[in-house]
């Protein structure tokens, strides 16, 4: 029995796959392309990173627009970029053209705690949480500035949702239902998508849940930075089956 | 609040064999997720590590190198990064505070040990009053006149073999001009050997294994022994507190006309032929890891006297794993 995620079976798609545009990738959207048609995926988004000082994003769209078409393959693109404070401000260039003209979607990362004054690193974050921030305080945080970027970005795509809470010494079982409702709603809300994440394997099974049930979209992702791995799932497929996202194969 | 996630470490130089050396002994903790990187995409090291923790830097001489290592280890949550590249190690050293701000530490010691090391002249004048140092004057500065030939010349920075020659009397060393850069050192007589030296944070010299070796091949140690001797031992822990070591540092030794070891160069990373050292009993590449997280060293780490002879391996891939030509731009 397949459970119809969004309009695709998740796996069936690579929403997180970086090139040579990425500094230490080492395939190029052309070999990421060939390998999506050999893995049979019906859809891959071309992800790179960027910065606020990025300026190479118009090359890289360039490229990729240049691509064949492949008949059953989508090829989308996005930027990825972290958060860079609680309020949800994003590390990605003034200048960035998000839809027509512009990258398809902004991956909104969780690279580093978004702290009230700017990135925190994990290290930072147990400081800060041995000397009196609680987990909820962090997790409170965490989660209002991801609801603040995707507000912000309007489409975007939540990568590796909550990848840095083992980091930070915690589980997603620490977050209340509220948390998970509160993302659940703005991702509706601006139309954000949130992948499943191979390369961290996150966010895990409640999680994934309670976003299909609020109707969030889900796709795969894999975080590819090499193009033999695009598209190759394991984590994420057992996890998919398990929680009848997707009928068992 | 402790940290149940497993270490993220990353190495570069993953082509070297030293960087294999640390990735090797580092793939033994199941504490540890291993990333390797290296400039070059056949570099062999990035095989041993799985298709997703393979990463290509940039030259370590590049304008970009450090932004890029920098947003590598952000990305990628690296907590300590190994660089087993010379070129490197000044550079990321100076910049530590920029990996600290990302939460990764670099697992080397401090740039002021690496500046004197790396250049031998200012490591000669460190030491040489406080162990055997031969005399070692700049090729500019120096009377022809004044020394006993044989000399040495060589670089005045830079790591290995390169550059460095026997020069047989004043007259050839006159003839090689006045460069700043070419040091003069005298010809020690004696046999050699490395030491692979780790100090821990208070610059306590946890363990100092000396190594022959028997057999060099363009300038790697084919074949060698640990050798259990105080003296050069006690040598090494004497330099090793003169350049203010904290981590690994491979001290080159050799014995002067009286038998005493004199100090030739220190080379501030991990050897090539750490595996004997290993082998030995001295996990240096794991002590380190936990000299980088802040974890106490014991005092004393002690080795055993053997001997290792060495060969080139094959690591068999299917072709498409082979990280590709990039033809993209
Ligand atoms: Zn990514
Ligand atoms: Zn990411």
């Amino acid at each position: 029995m397949t459970t119809a995620v969004g309009e695709l079976d998740l796996l069936l798609t690579d929403h997180h796959v970086h090139s040579t545009w990425s500094d230490d990738a080492v395939s190029s959207p052309m070999e990421n392309l060939v390998a999506a048609r050999d893995t049979g995926l019906a859809s891959i988004r071309m992800v790179d990173h960027v910065r606020t000082t990025t300026t190479w994003v118009p090359g890289f769209l360039a490229e990729v627009a240049a691509l064949p078409r492949i008949d059953g393959l989508e090829v989308l693109t996005g930027v990825e970029a972290k958060i860079l404070d609680a309020s949800g401000r994003l590390d990605v260039p003034d200048d960035l053209v998000v839809g027509p003209g512009g990258v398809d979607r902004i991956l909104i990362a969780d690279h580093q705690f978004p702290g009230p004054d700017g990135p925190w690193s994990p290290r930072r974050t147990l400081e800060e949480m041995a000397t009196g921030l609680t987990g909820q305080d962090a997790l409170d945080i965490l989660v209002t500035a991801t609801v603040r970027a995707m507000g912000r970005v309007g489409r975007g795509q939540l990568a590796h949702l909550f990848s840095l809470l083992p980091k930070i010494g915690l589980h997603e079982s620490a977050l209340c239902d509220d948390h998970l409702a509160a993302i659940a709603d703005a991702a509706v809300r601006s139309g954000t998508t949130v992948e499943v994440n191979e390369k961290w394997r996150c966010p895990g099974p409640r999680v994934v849940l309670a976003l299909a049930a609020a109707g969030v979209p889900l796709v795969g992702s894999t975080d590819s930075h090499e193009c033999s791995t695009v598209g190759r799932y394991s984590w994420v497929s057992d996890a998919a089956s398990a929680t009848r996202l997707v009928g068992t194969r | 609040m402790s940290d149940p996630s497993p270490t993220r470490v990353l190495v570069t130089g993953a082509g070297g064999p030293a960087g294999i050396a640390v990735l090797r002994s580092l793939a033994l903790r199941d504490d540890v997720e291993l990333l390797a990187a290296d400039m070059d995409r056949y570099a062999s090291g990035l095989y041993l590590v799985d298709a997703p923790a393979r990463h290509l830097v940039r030259p370590g001489l590049s304008e970009e190198f450090v932004d890029h290592l920098v947003e590598l280890c952000e990305r990628e949550r690296v907590d300590v990064v190994f660089s087993t590249v010379d070129v490197e190690l000044p550079r990321l050293a100076a910049e530590r505070k920029r990996l600290d701000a990302v939460g990764t530490t670099l697992a080397a010691p401090s740039l002021e040990t690496l500046e004197v090391c790396l250049d031998k002249y200012a490591l000669a004048r460190r030491c040489t009053d406080v162990l055997p140092t031969p005399r070692t004057e700049l090729l500019g500065g120096t009377d022809p006149g004044s020394w006993d030939y044989p000399v040495i010349v060589k670089p005045r920075r830079g790591a290995g073999s390169r550059g460095v020659h026997l020069v047989e009397d004043a007259d050839s060393l006159r003839a090689l001009g006045s460069d700043e850069d070419v040091l003069v050192q005298a010809h020690l007589p004696g046999d050699e050997y490395s030491v692979d030296t780790l100090a821990d944070a208070d610059g306590h010299v946890v363990a100092a294994v000396p190594r022959s070796r028997l057999r060099v091949d363009s300038g790697v140690s084919v074949a060698g022994a640990t050798v259990a001797d105080a003296e050069l031992e006690e040598t090494a822990r004497r330099v090793a507190a003169a350049v203010g070591l904290v981590g690994v540092a491979n001290v080159q030794l050799r014995r002067d006309a009286a038998g005493r070891p004199a100090l030739l160069e220190v080379n501030p990373r991990f050897p090539g032929a750490m595996p004997l050292t290993v082998a030995a009993g001295v996990d240096m590449p794991s002590l380190a890891l936990d000299l980088a997280l802040g974890r106490p060293l014991p005092a004393t780490v002690p080795f055993t006297e053997l001997a290792v002879v060495r060969y080139l391996e094959d690591v068999f891939l299917a072709p498409g794993d082979v990280v590709l030509e990039e033809t993209g731009r």
